[in-house]
């Protein structure tokens, strides 16, 4: 299923700015497959699990949500090409994103991942994806969770100062 | 306790490389071979080319759909120069490739499900 990579790693190579869209679930093996074409920093947009079998409406939901990482990969940083009203969003929602990059992983592992859903200039929305694959005893519980995203925010993007964090565990305990 | 992440993954290597020799098994992975470049990143969308590169998964015509209208209506790209690979589990190949390469100036591929 990561040929996609292989095909974005490709374009890449030929100068080509490309965005291999993979799910949460194959994540890992996404991953694996940009680092044995030599990207090891190759990170793909990931959209929650899964895309098959939605119906059209959930779909283009799904594709909406990803936008803003897309056009990230794309565009430089700095870079002016969102509508005015959204460039310093998409801009902050990347640094977030690359702030997270080193803590996904560790949740990756586990079949979970954390998205950034929004962000302004002194404030973010991360959310905890959970797919059925996740290893939920292996995910820290919220309270937790909530001060190694902070911290790893913060240490990046100090003048972020509130973090909302969105755990869809809570809807299922409630 | 602080563990060294990267010392337990050799270790754990090792000990697998060991019982698939006493098993008489092969790894079937291939090691990282060589590095690729990656491509510097646009300052623009607005009047560039996209390509999308369907991979055949289900709904990823969907979803490239809809990211090609948001290109088009929110970023201010051209036209999506849009294709599709056969056989999602292979590279597209080089004739599908060399296209993208001339026809767009960035590319979003789906759908690794």
């Amino acid at each position: 299923m990561s040929c996609s990579v292989h095909d974005g790693v490709e374009l890449e190579a030929r100068g080509i700015p490309s965005v291999a869209i993979h799910t949460s679930a194959f994540i890992g093996s996404a991953r694996a497959h940009a680092a044995a074409y030599g990207r090891p920093d190759y990170e793909p947009v990931i959209v929650r699990h899964p895309i098959a079998g939605l119906t059209p409406d959930e779909v283009v939901a799904r594709a909406d949500e990803i936008m803003p990482a897309i056009v990230a990969h794309v565009v430089g940083e700095g870079s002016r090409e969102a509508p005015p009203e959204q460039n310093r969003a998409v801009d902050k929602v990347g640094a977030i994103a690359a702030a997270l990059k080193e803590l996904r992983s560790g949740f990756t592992a586990d079949g979970a991942d954390l998205e950034v859903v929004s962000a302004t200039a002194d404030s973010a929305t991360v959310r905890l994806v959970v797919t059925p694959e996740t290893c939920m005893e292996c995910i820290v519980p919220k309270s937790a969770l909530q001060q190694i995203v902070e911290r790893s925010v913060r240490e990046a993007c100090p003048e972020v100062r509130n973090i909302e964090l969105i755990d869809p565990r809570e809807a299922k305990i409630g | 306790m602080q563990t060294d992440a990267s010392t337990q993954t050799d270790g754990v290597k090792a000990v697998a490389a060991r019982r698939l020799a006493e098993l008489g098994l092969v790894d079937p992975t291939d090691q990282p071979s060589g590095t690729q470049t990656a491509a510097a990143r646009l300052s623009s969308l607005a009047g560039k080319r996209p390509g999308l590169l369907d991979n055949r998964k289900g709904n990823g015509d969907r979803l490239l759909d809809r990211i090609g209208q948001l290109l088009v209506e929110r970023y201010g790209t051209l036209e999506p120069y849009r294709t599709t690979k056969f056989i999602y589990a292979r590279r597209a190949g080089d004739e599908i490739i060399d296209e993208l390469a001339k026809q767009c100036d960035f590319v979003v591929t789906a759908v690794g499900d």
